[in-house]
């Protein structure tokens, strides 16, 4: 079946259909509320609300694209979560790497192409750095800069899911690039080098 | 920034994402290579998007799949919390309602004549010029006779000074000296009273001896009430006059009164608050469940 198909089943109360939708899409809500949050547990929390919201608002849901849809509430619980500061900072990404309970053999990284140890570590040095410097990103830059920069959606999705018109979202977007620009470069010497360059350094 | 500019940052984010039009593109292009400080920027720009487009993405540490008990357990976990949010603003529609009913209320906005005589000393000493106006209405008195109800109250304030004797004889009142300062104010008595209080409030020890000066005559109209012919005690009217008086009485029992107006106003008054009240209690209690869900 295709999307619209089980949109409109989910939409009769056909909770199978519904799970359907959120096998196919659950991976991008995670990882969106959890660049958002940085804590594993409140991000896990915010995107079985985001679902159980989405089911009970389906039949509001009047076409388009359904990750835009879903991601535009997961991106708002994200929003009430960081405004009621009723984030839990207990395991962040940067503590997940020392947990036992985590299992980085096949739970850190679900490409495929799984990097060699020493890679791993580079890469999670380089998410470390990354995540530090989202988290000093204004709300709404993070926003964006996840959604295009970290998942890879163009302006038009973007703007669909914050709500925003494209030229804010444009501008957003440049801010946060000089923002993160700036802040990476006190990291530089702990981002892999082939993001290194001798020229680098700060914008002004 | 000293070398490049916001708006030429933005361009080059632009450019990045291939969002500019052809001829943006090709200008841009032209400018990044003969300028080097543009061309060092957008390298920059570059390696940054490089770096953000490198981190992995998570695997979801569950599925996240919903059933029928999630679900319904959710719709219950909310619905006390709809109930209480729907209550308030409910009491807020009724309370903004009410609000606007006793202010465009036509009897409402009509100035109180009660409320005005009810604060004469306030009068006083707010708007010393206001002492010389004019009176402009005419005071209402209260006839009492034993067939009437009652014989008046305590009244508030200093009763011997704001219901002096002299008026009592002049305007053939009957009305009990004692009774509310309200109804019985006179005009004239606001005058003096104004007067009085300009004197009273830095004088205080001359207090006593107005009181028992003003309260002379009325002795004398109490002792004279033992006379039939004349009979002023306690407002009690003379024989003569005491037919009009429930003429008057029943007239005034028919027609509608400003103070009727002034209750229906009041209610309205007395329910906007209530339902403000009720509002904010409302909202409070949805607002401490809304924080309590989310804790959990």
């Amino acid at each position: 079946m295709d999307e619209q198909t089980l949109v409109q089943a989910a939409q009769k109360n056909d909770l199978d259909a519904f799970n359907q939708l959120v096998l196919a899409h659950q991976q991008v809500v995670y990882n969106v509320a959890l660049r958002m949050l940085n804590d594993l547990d409140t991000a896990d929390d915010a995107t079985q609300q985001a679902f159980i919201s989405a089911y009970q608002k389906i039949h509001t849901f009047k076409g388009g694209s359904f990750q835009a849809w879903i991601l535009r509430i997961v991106t708002n619980k994200c929003y009430d979560l960081l405004r009621s500061g009723q984030r839990h900072p207990t395991r962040s990404i940067d503590d997940a790497s020392d947990d036992p309970d985590v299992d980085w053999e096949s739970a850190a990284l679900m490409r495929d192409d799984a990097p060699l140890p020493e890679e791993q570590v580079a890469q999670k040095e380089l998410e470390a750095a990354v995540q530090h410097c989202i988290d000093e990103l204004p709300r709404e830059f993070k926003a964006v800069v996840i959604l295009v920069d970290l998942q890879g959606m163009d302006y038009q999705e973007a703007a669909e899911i914050v709500r925003s018109p494209l030229g804010t979202i444009k501008s957003r977007l440049a801010r946060a690039r000089m923002n993160l620009q700036d802040c990476l470069h006190k990291f530089k010497e702990l981002l892999p080098a082939q993001y290194r360059s001798e020229s680098e350094g700060s914008h002004d | 920034m000293t070398d490049v500019t916001r708006k030429e940052w933005l361009l080059l984010s632009r450019y990045l994402d291939g969002d500019l039009s052809a001829e943006q593109v090709r200008r841009i292009e032209e400018k990044l290579r003969s300028d080097v400080a543009l061309r060092q920027a957008f390298e920059r720009l570059l390696r940054t998007r490089q770096v953000l487009r490198a981190v992995p993405q998570r695997k979801a540490p569950r599925t996240y799949l919903l059933s029928n008990v999630m679900v319904r357990v959710e719709r219950q976990r909310v619905l006390p919390q709809l109930v209480w949010r729907y209550s308030s603003i409910a009491a807020a529609l009724v309370a903004t309602i009410a609000l606007l009913l006793q202010v465009f209320s036509p009897r409402a906005s009509q100035a109180s004549p009660l409320s005005a005589s009810a604060q004469p000393e306030m009068m006083v000493l707010t708007a010393p010029d206001a002492l010389d106006a004019e009176p402009t209405e005419q005071p209402l008195i209260i006839f009492w006779n034993p067939g009437a109800y009652g014989m008046g109250g305590g009244g508030e304030g200093p009763s011997t000074s704001m219901a002096p004797a002299a008026p009592l004889e002049q305007t053939d009142s009957y009305g009990v000296s004692g009774g509310a300062s309200t109804t019985e104010d006179t005009s004239s008595d606001q005058g003096m009273f104004a007067k009085e209080a300009e004197e009273v409030v830095p004088e205080m020890a001359d207090e006593s001896a107005v009181a028992q000066e003003q309260a002379l005559p009325e002795e004398q109209a109490l002792s004279a009430a033992a006379s039939p012919s004349s009979n002023p005690i306690l407002g009690i009217a003379p024989p003569e006059k005491r037919g009009s008086l429930q003429e008057f009485s029943a007239e005034e029992n028919l027609q509608p009164r400003d103070s009727v107006g002034e209750g229906s106003a009041l209610n309205f008054g007395v329910i906007a608050l209530l339902a403000l009240f009720v509002s904010i209690v409302c909202g409070l209690v949805a607002f401490i469940l809304h924080r309590k869900q989310q804790k959990q």
